[in-house]
């Protein structure tokens, strides 16, 4: 099956004076339909750069990123704009520029142009119902907490129906259940709705709720390395499914 | 006494439910497999304990034979077992030393090696991602909830535990690295050696 999305042996370097700087080296990385894709990283590391080049915000100084197969690099202005429009869901938890906004219509935003206000908000209402963040419709974001901010910045995201969801960070300052609500939503995104999640975060417990794990460390991609060295302890009990 | 008391391990598994030796290595491997435990040892583990007093043989012909046809030893803990293995529930607890093998090639090595200790950390931090992931995904959300047998809300936070581990192992095999490959960049620029 052929990836959603493709990095292949990508980097990134700035010039710091005469010096190259960099930011990531030679990552290779698919991300499948109806898989959530963890990239561990620490403060740093790199993970904003991938995420960037990712969604074709930035371009790799090497490599190619490529989306449903088409290197991104070769796409006209337009066309890079109806995939960050339509195809891509960007999740970072900024909120809307403007704050007066209720959530219902930052939500819709994605969508107004296409629907109109009123479908828009529809849909709006339907994809805050989906992450559990109802409540928060006709709230503005300075009154939201850490975690609804982060339910809602998903539902902006997923409004659109992306095939690919990248996704900055989504445990930040959330408590533990919280950060597991969310990182779970977001496995359930991808198996139900079969987008391809890319996540990065800066914590391991995040990622065992993903399907593929990966670590950025130093700007390189690690993979599992095979085998274990050790067997670990295993115990098989009803809901104790297995990450990978 | 250093590391975990396995005694106790063994005992807390008869208090879970009765047993006989083969079910007991079984129970023990699969829920304890870091131990690594023997069969020789939950044996002898056994007989000390029943020496102890903490544990007794019962009687159970329902169990019927092994299929050599010898009668299988069926062990339950006793009132003075069950004692003991609450103190040692209540007891502090030993803490796992960090017994990493880099450790010991680090304060060993010499400037030249650095290299080499670069692509063992290295890979040491790719046997890391591996292990993450074999763990289970959690459903910590359970873990308060009464209703969830106690025994699957424990394994789930060791499991968080086990997680949290490598993430500091990773972290530091990558700071080291970082440290590591800064001093190889400088020791070459400045065409000296290494040290």
């Amino acid at each position: 099956m052929r990836p959603l999305l493709a990095l292949e042996s990508v980097g990134k370097s700035y010039l710091r004076g005469p010096r190259e700087l960099h930011v990531l080296r030679d990552v290779s990385l698919d991300v499948h339909p109806g898989e959530l894709v963890g990239v561990y990283g620490a403060r740093a590391s790199g993970k904003t750069t991938l995420l960037r080049l990712a969604a074709g915000f930035d371009a790799p100084t090497r490599g190619c990123v490529r989306f449903d197969g088409v290197d991104v690099r070769t796409l006209a202005r337009g066309q890079l704009a109806r995939l960050h429009r339509e195809e891509i869901g960007w999740v970072e938890r900024a909120g809307p520029e403007t704050r007066s906004l209720p959530m219902r219509v930052y939500v819709a935003l994605p969508l107004y142009r296409k629907l109109g206000p009123a479908a828009a908000q529809r849909r709006a209402l339907a994809a805050l119902a989906k992450v559990g963040a109802e409540d928060a419709a006709d709230a503005h974001w300075s009154s939201l907490s850490d975690t609804a901010r982060m339910l809602v910045a998903i539902a902006h995201a997923l409004v659109r129906e992306p095939r690919l969801l990248l996704v900055d960070d989504p445990t930040a300052g959330l408590g533990i259940v919280d950060r597991e609500r969310v990182v779970g939503l977001l496995r359930v995104a991808a198996e139900d709705e079969r987008l391809g999640v890319l996540m990065a975060v800066p914590d391991m417990p995040a990622m065992l709720h993903a399907h593929e794990v990966r670590s950025l460390s130093r700007g390189r991609l690690l993979a599992p390395a095979d085998p274990a060295p050790t067997g670990g302890n295993v115990v098989e009990f009803p809901g104790g499914e297995r990450s990978a | 006494m250093s590391g975990l008391s396995t005694k106790h391990v063994v005992l807390g598994l008869l208090i879970e439910r009765p047993g006989y030796g083969y079910d007991l290595i079984q129970r023990a491997r699969s829920r304890f497999g870091f131990l690594g435990l023997s069969e020789n040892f939950v044996y002898r583990t056994l007989e000390r304990l029943e020496q102890d007093g903490w544990i007794e043989e019962i009687g159970d012909k329902r169990a019927g034979a092994t299929r050599r046809g010898a009668p299988r030893v069926i062990y339950r803990a006793t009132l003075v077992g069950r004692t003991r293995f609450k103190a040692w529930l209540a007891a502090p607890s030993e803490r796992a030393v960090l017994r990493d093998e880099l450790q010991a090639k680090l304060s060993l090595s010499d400037p030249d090696d650095l290299p080499e200790l670069l692509a063992v950390a290295e890979s040491q931090a790719g046997e890391c991602i591996a292990e993450l992931a074999t763990l289970r995904r959690p459903v910590l959300a359970h873990v308060a909830e009464p209703t969830v047998p106690w025994q699957h809300a424990a394994v789930m936070m060791v499991d968080d535990l086990n997680a949290r581990w490598l993430q500091a192992l990773v972290d530091w095999l990558s700071a080291i690295c970082e440290l590591i490959e800064e001093r190889i960049e400088r020791s070459s620029a400045s065409a000296g050696p290494l040290r």
